[in-house]
Order: structure tokens, then sequence, then C-alpha cells
């Protein structure tokens, strides 16, 4: 099957569906901000221990579906269930079993690390300091120093670190590696492949670093154009089309006209 | 609850150097103060009350809303934090920086001036006034008022759109309903007896932005967009709420009469005694009216002046002040006329504005043709109805204080000419009343009375004979036209004038004190001083029927009055009868006599009663004032 193929086959039958299990059930997912449309009936899945990569160029809507899954943002239609419940209903529950990483670090600038995780276990109801110092230290993030003051790198090594600190069962990840350097992002991914190894952590991850996601992603979605337009098994993706998942996405995502996914009436790719 | 204090003390801790810098601040007031003449203590609780509303305001317009445009509100949403911990915990670390920091910049001139026990007399009455509660009240209010600002500022969605125009809307809303508030003596001029009264309204002001940031927070979460219309469309729901509310006070209030009146005086009186001015507190402010006693018909009348009634005893007239968006219109007076249909009112527009010099008081022309406006400095006089104005006259070195058209349309005005500094050695030059007569609007004649400078006008002007108090004690009776001194009353065989009344035959009654006796003494000129002996109790002396002397006697006992009316002749000073459970209802406004004032009269329960000089057959005018539940 050629990858247009794929790509025609997924935007058919979305998702195959194995809801009881999935930690993550994202069906007919609509955004709009106004009368821009920002998703556009997405669906996905993420089964539990696995690690979903999110695929996308800027501005295709990976946030978006992320804060919806947070509970930040009301879906137009559709919904973004975690654990079979519904995110926008019961954010709070919800998060005392998520963790998450935000593109921009937003953690309070004025506090230290130290202080970040003090206050973050305030928050929590569940926090394992010790492990949570005991990974910022691992990462050589000064535990002293404002979180203003950090470079982009110690940034999302903390925001890494606390995301982790109360042991969700899944983990949210929004591009965690902008604008870091490659030892960064090896030790990023370094941890949560250690995270994934540790215990059943399930991941949705949504990232432009192809070659990071490409040795612990379980499964792939490509969002071009507001939709969700490729979904499989990494692996069966590669060995179906025999391309690597940047020549996958290039072809799917790419911007030269005789890339282009075109659309038929139905919105199916074709 | 945890959480929420994690968040307040986190958001204080972040802005910890606003309250160490007033407190810097408060030592550097301290030391500028040496040089000059100011006390730094008042200076500094004086500052601190507006520093603590823009506190407020700023903390509120930046704590979360700031949060949100920089996308840092995230990070308190993905963690399991309600709602109301986020936006609680960030307006409570609002409230209390507004409070913390103003105290910071107090505490140097506190230390510096330290009184404990003043300190905590002072604290204590903060604590039991209301006064505190009003303030955190206030406080709060503001933040969340800030916090709705900041969003609508920050947000910079189409809704800020709708914001401003719901904005401008309600803006002239309020103004339009304070005004009317205004002309209905509805706007609070003096702190009420108990600020606590005052919470249950403070509250529900604050309640509005309050729900609005609350919505703001539970609805919109990150979402700026959402958070902002949500916002916007609870915050504006409450502002019509409160303005439908205000609004249907305005309709209830604007439908008072004169017998909802839950208190009642009567400040004026035609001639004839047909029409009578009345007012009195309808339970949320003043109001006052002119009162046909024929036909029961009443017409409200506005506060922006003292009404005038014309001598014919069919016109009345007073100002209404244009709002300050109207700067194109003049002054309007309301001429009403009084005929067999019932109160017939004209508008009439000044040719020009009156100045903003304090309260005005009206004399109109006995057939109402000319209108008199006194003003401290100025006495102006227009023609009726056509508004044309003849002259105006200003009182140079002192104030004008009243005026009275006379039955030959000569206009009589008293003015009270300042006490000042003479030549060098000469000392003081006392004050002085002078008696000014215009005609034709000129002022034709100045003739200076022998009083004391402040001394009070306490008979009607227009008369042959005018009474001046001069306090505390002293009357004097003067010849206006002349200005030769008739006579002082200062009290005789150690008595003390309590009051004193001028009747229209010339005569003077006084009531006298040595407690605890009490008596009548009635003094004309180039005759012996007639006494009777007064029985206990309170009393005042009024004008009564023909020949006869009212004298008011009263006693208030748990709260109710028990008064009675007791006659004396005129000439004699013998005792003509009494009226139990009735007063003279001019006991009180010496500047009336005539029929109407030995006419009317307040029965114990407030009946408004007319009583028959000849028979003593009393008829009532309006009933009494339905008692507070």
């Amino acid at each position: 099957m050629s990858v247009h193929g794929a790509v025609a086959e997924a935007a058919a039958d979305p998702a195959p569906r194995t809801a009881a299990e999935a930690v993550v059930d994202v069906r007919g997912l609509t955004v709009r901000y106004g009368g821009r449309l920002v998703l556009d009936s997405v669906s996905l899945s993420v089964a539990r221990g696995s690690v979903y990569a999110l695929l996308g160029r800027n501005g295709v809507g990976k946030s978006s579906l992320l804060r919806c899954l947070l509970g930040q943002q009301k879906p137009t239609a559709g919904e973004a269930r975690l654990f079979g419940r519904s995110a926008w209903r019961f954010r709070q529950s919800l998060m005392e079993r998520v963790g998450y990483v935000p593109e921009e670090p937003d953690a309070p600038p004025e506090l230290c690390a130290r202080e970040l995780v003090l206050f973050c276990g305030r928050l929590n109801v569940r926090w394992n300091e010790a492990a949570v110092i005991g990974r910022l230290e691992r990462f050589l993030v000064p535990l002293q120093t404002p979180f203003r003051s950090l470079s982009k790198g110690q940034k999302s090594a903390v925001m890494l670190a606390l995301a982790l600190g109360h042991d969700p069962e899944l983990l949210l990840l929004d591009d965690p590696t902008l604008g870091l350097d490659v030892v960064a992002r090896r030790t990023v991914f370094g941890e949560l492949i250690g995270e994934l190894a540790d215990r059943n952590t399930s991941v949705l991850v949504t990232t432009h670093d192809l070659a990071g996601v490409e040795g612990v992603a379980d499964r792939v979605g490509i969002l071009h154009a507001n939709r969700l337009v490729l979904e499989g098994e990494l692996e069966a993706l590669k060995a179906e089309h025999g391309a690597s998942l940047e020549e996958i996405f290039a072809a799917v995502a790419g911007e030269r006209a005789g890339d282009a996914p075109q659309r038929d009436g139905s919105g199916a790719r074709q | 609850m945890r959480a929420l204090l994690a968040i307040t003390v986190r958001e204080l801790r972040e802005r910890w150097t606003l309250p160490f810098a007033l407190f810097v601040g408060g030592f550097v007031l301290l030391f500028l103060v040496r040089y000059v003449d100011i006390t730094a203590r008042p200076l500094a609780t004086m500052a601190a009350v507006p520093s603590a509303w823009g506190i407020a305001l700023l903390m509120g317009g930046s704590v979360i809303s700031r949060d949100l445009a920089d996308g840092r509100l995230a990070f308190y949403f993905s963690r399991p934090v309600p709602w109301w911990s986020i936006a609680g915990g960030k307006l409570a670390a609002g409230l209390v920086m507004s409070i913390v920091a103003p105290i910071a910049a107090v505490l140097p001139a506190v230390l510096f001036d330290w009184n404990p026990a003043k300190d905590a007399e002072g604290l204590g009455q903060l604590l039991t006034g209301g006064s505190l509660a009003l303030m955190l009240t206030l406080l709060l209010g503001l933040v969340c008022f800030g916090h709705v600002a900041g969003v609508v500022y920050r947000a910079r969605s189409t809704w800020a759109a709708a914001d401003f125009v719901l904005l401008g809307l309600c803006v002239w809303g309020g103004v339009w309903l304070f005004y009317a508030f205004k002309r209905l003596g509805l706007v609070l001029s003096h702190p009420p007896a108990s600020l606590w009264t005052l919470l249950p309204v403070f509250l529900l002001v604050a309640a509005v932005p309050f729900a609005a940031s609350a919505v703001h927070v539970a609805v919109g979460r990150s979402d700026m967009q959402r958070g902002h219309r949500a916002l916007s469309i609870t915050f504006w729901a409450g502002v019509l709420v409160w303005l439908a509310v205000l609004l249907g006070l305005l309709v209830r209030e604007r439908a008072v009469t004169p017998a909802a009146l839950a208190t009642r005086s009567v400040w004026g009186a035609a001639p004839d005694g047909r029409l009578i001015g009345i007012s009195g507190s309808t339970g949320h402010g003043g109001a006052a009216f002119a009162y046909d006693t024929a036909s029961g018909r009443a017409l409200r009348l506005g506060l922006a002046s003292w009404p005038a009634l014309s001598a014919d005893g069919r016109h009345v007239a007073w100002v209404e002040e244009p709002p300050f968006w109207r700067r194109d219109r003049t002054t309007e007076v309301q001429l009403a006329r009084l005929g067999d249909g019932g109160f017939d009112v004209e508008p009439v527009e000044l040719a020009s504005r009156l100045s903003q010099e304090g309260s005005i008081s009206l004399a109109l022309a006995p057939q109402a043709d000319r209108l008199a406006v006194v003003q401290q400095r100025t006495l102006s006089l227009f023609e009726l109805p056509s508004g044309r104005a003849i002259s105006s006259s200003s009182a140079s070195d002192g104030d004008w204080v009243a005026a009275a058209f006379l039955p030959d349309g000569q206009l009589r005005t008293f003015r009270r000419v300042r006490p000042a500094v003479g030549p060098p050695g000469a000392g003081t030059v006392p004050g002085r009343i002078e008696v000014v007569s215009l005609k034709g609007g000129v002022p034709e004649s100045a003739t200076r009375l022998t009083a004391v400078g402040h001394a009070l006008l306490c008979s009607p002007a227009d008369g042959d004979l005018v009474l001046l108090q001069e306090p505390p004690n002293r009357y004097s009776l003067h010849d206006p036209r002349t200005g030769r001194l008739v006579r002082t009353f200062s009290g005789e065989d150690g008595f003390q004038v309590g009051s004193a009344r001028l009747l229209e035959d010339g005569a003077v009654a006084l009531v006298e004190t040595l407690a605890p006796t009490r008596r009548l003494r009635v003094a004309r000129e180039g005759q012996p001083d007639r006494v009777a002996e007064l029985p206990q109790g309170a009393a005042f002396a009024s004008a009564g029927p023909p020949g006869l002397i009212a004298v008011g006697r009263f006693e208030i006992s748990r709260g109710s009055q028990a008064g009675e009316t007791l006659f004396f002749s005129s000439d004699t000073a013998e005792p003509r009868g009494r009226e139990p459970g009735l007063l003279p209802a001019f006991g009180f406004a010496p500047w009336l006599s005539g029929r109407a004032a030995s006419q009317i009269f307040v029965s114990d329960s407030g009946e408004l009663v007319r009583l028959d000089p000849s028979t003593r057959e009393r008829r009532v005018l309006l009933p009494a004032p339905a008692a507070k539940p």
C-alpha cells in the first residue's frame, strides 16, 4: 500500500478502537476559535502503556488537541476522554493521573526549582518530592536558581520532572524538545524511556523531532490541514511504505505541490 | 483549601517588593514632613485609603489576566486543582495585598506617633462600627472589577466591542439614574447612622464583578476568548440587574405621595392657607410637595432649591438644575399654577445659568410675574414666564440671606456684611445686617440694622417689623424701612428666651425658661409686657387665630410624642383654652405668619389637621404616616 493509500484508509476508518483499554479516546473532535477551524473531526486513541506520537506542522491543531485532553479547552464538537471520562467535565480528578509538559514552560518564574517542587506538592494530591529532586539532580538543573533564569533545556527538564512527580499514568507532552539542543533532547527522551521502563505509563507526545520519537513511539498520527490524515503502528507504517518516518511525514504533510495531499468532496484524502 | 492557600502565598510572594517599597516610602514621608507643617500620621492614613483602592484595582487587573495572557494559567489547570482554588487563591492575594501594602505605608507614621490606647480605641471602632467590613467588601469588589477590566483589556477579542457599547450604555444609564435620584433627594449626602446598614448593598454591588470573575475562571479556564465571553455575559447581566433594580426603586419613589411620607413637616403656606408646602422622608430620601388642602392634590417639587409660594396663593416655583451633560441649557425654573383642574406646570428656561454657589432660595412676586433667586454671592431677578433676566446684584463684601416681594412690588432683601479688618489701628470692623430695597431690579436703598452680623432672620421678611435672633438667646425687633431698633429681648428675672414669634399685629410672643419654670411673655410696643405661667414640658410660641397666641407644648417619652396647644390672649396673655393632641405645624417655621400658620396643626400621630379658629372643628388634611412594621 502506498502512503496515499494509507491516508485514504485512515480518513475512512479512523483510529482502530479499543476504547475499553484506551487511556486517551478522542472522537470527532472539532475545535473552532471564533470562525477559525483548528481541528476538524479528529479521532484517535492511545492504548494503555503505549507511546503515541502526534505529528504535524505548526498550526495544525496539535496543542489544541492536548488542551482539550487537559480539560482546558471545550471542544466545539466531539469529545476528548481520558480513562473513559470526559476531560472537560472531570478535569480536576483526571489531572491526578496525568502529567503534562507544555510547549512553552509556564511555571511561576520567580520560584526556583526546589520551591517549584514544594509548590507543586501542595497542588497535587500525590507527590513524590524525593523522586522529583532526584530527577532534577540527574538533569543537572540548579535547584536554587529562579525558573526564569534557567536555560530553555533546563526549563524543559524541570517541567518534565514536575510532570512525573505524582507518578502519572498518562504523560501528555507538547513538543517538549522544541528549541533544545541535541544533548537536551536526548536527556528528555532518555528520561521518557526510563520512565516508561519503570512503569506502565502511556504517553501522547506531539513533536517535530521525528528522529527522537522514532525510537520510542509505538503509534504515529499525522495531522494535516486540521485533520488526522494518517495513523498507524510506526513499525508497520515504515515497513508497509518502505520509507522512514521523516519520508512518510514529508509526503503527507509536505508543501511541495506534488506531495500536497488532495481532498475529495467527502473530506477523505485520495 | 491547601491549594488555595498555596496559590495565595505564591502570588503574594511574587509581589513582596510592593509592601516593602511602601514601608520604605512611609519612612521617607516621615523624613519629608519634618520640613513642612504637617503631621505624618493623618497624611499617611489619608493616603492609605486611595492607595488601597488603587492597589486593589491593579492587583485585580493583573493577578489572573496577566497569567492568562502570558499562557501561564495552564500551569494550574494541568494540575488537580479546582477552579475555585485558582480563582480564589489569586483574588484573595489581590485582596490581602491591597490591605497589607497600605498598612505597610502607614506603619512608620504609626510607630513614630505611637499611642496604644488611642490606636486600640480606633481599631475597636473600625471593627464594631462597620467601616472595616465595608472597606473589605469594597476592596474585594475593586479587585474583582480590576480583574474584569484586565480581562477585557488583555483578551482583545471581538467581545470587547460589546463590552464598550454596554459600558457606554450603563454609564449613561447610571448617570441618568443618579440625576433622577438626585432630583428626588435620594442621593446620600451624609453617612447613615450605622455603616452596617450599607453592608448588604456593598455586598450585592461587589457580588457582580466577583461572580463575573468566578465564572470567567470556571468556564474559561485557560481559554482567554471563552472566558472573556463568560465574564462579559455575567458581568453585564449583573450590572443590568442592578440598573433594573435602581430603576424599579426610582419608579417606586416617584410614585410617593404626601400621605406616604414617613416623616413630614410643613415648610410653607400661601396666605390663604389653601396651598401648603410639605416635605419629609420617604424612607429612602427626602421629598417636597406643594399640597392643595382643598382638593387633596399634590405636586412633587425638585430639591435643587427651596421652593417659593406666591402671595396670591396659586403659584409655586422651584429650580431644576440641568445635568452636567446639558451644558448648553441654562437653569430651568418650574412654575406651577394651581387651577380648578389641578396643577399646571410650565417650565421656564432662565436667560442665564445660575452660578454654583451652594443653596438656592427663591422669592416669587405676588402675581408670579417675577422671581428672585437668592444665592450667597448673587441675587438674580427674572421676569416670568419669559425667563428674561432683569438684574443681577453681587453681595460684594457680604452674603445675600433672604428676599421677599412687598405688596407694592418692591423687592426687599437682607444682606449680611462680613466682619473685616479695618485700617491700621482701627481694629476689626464688625459684621452687620442690611436691608436692601430694589425697585426695577436696581438697589434703591440700604438700611443698616442694629444687630450682630451673624443674626438670623426669624420672622417673615416682608413685614413692617422684622425679628432677628442673635445667637444664642437674644432677639431683636427692627423696623426694616428705617432701621430703627424697636426692642431687644434677652430674658428678664433670670429667665432665658427659648423661642420668640413675631405676630401679625406686631406683638412678640416669647417663651422664657428658668428651669423648671416656663412662662409666656407678650411684648407689644407702647404697652407693658404681659406674662403667663406655662405648665411643665418643652414649649414654643406660634401664631394663633386672630387675637390669640398658640403655644405648643410637648413631651417625648419612649419615642412617642404627646403634645397640646395652649391658646392665650394676644392682648392680656390670659388662657383661652387648649387643644389636646395637636401642635402648631409651623412652630418651627417662624418665617411664616398669617392665616395658614394659625390653622394648620400636626396631631400626635402625625396627621396634618386644619383647625377651624371659631368652632375648633378639626379636619384631617393628611392621614398619619403608616407605622413602620
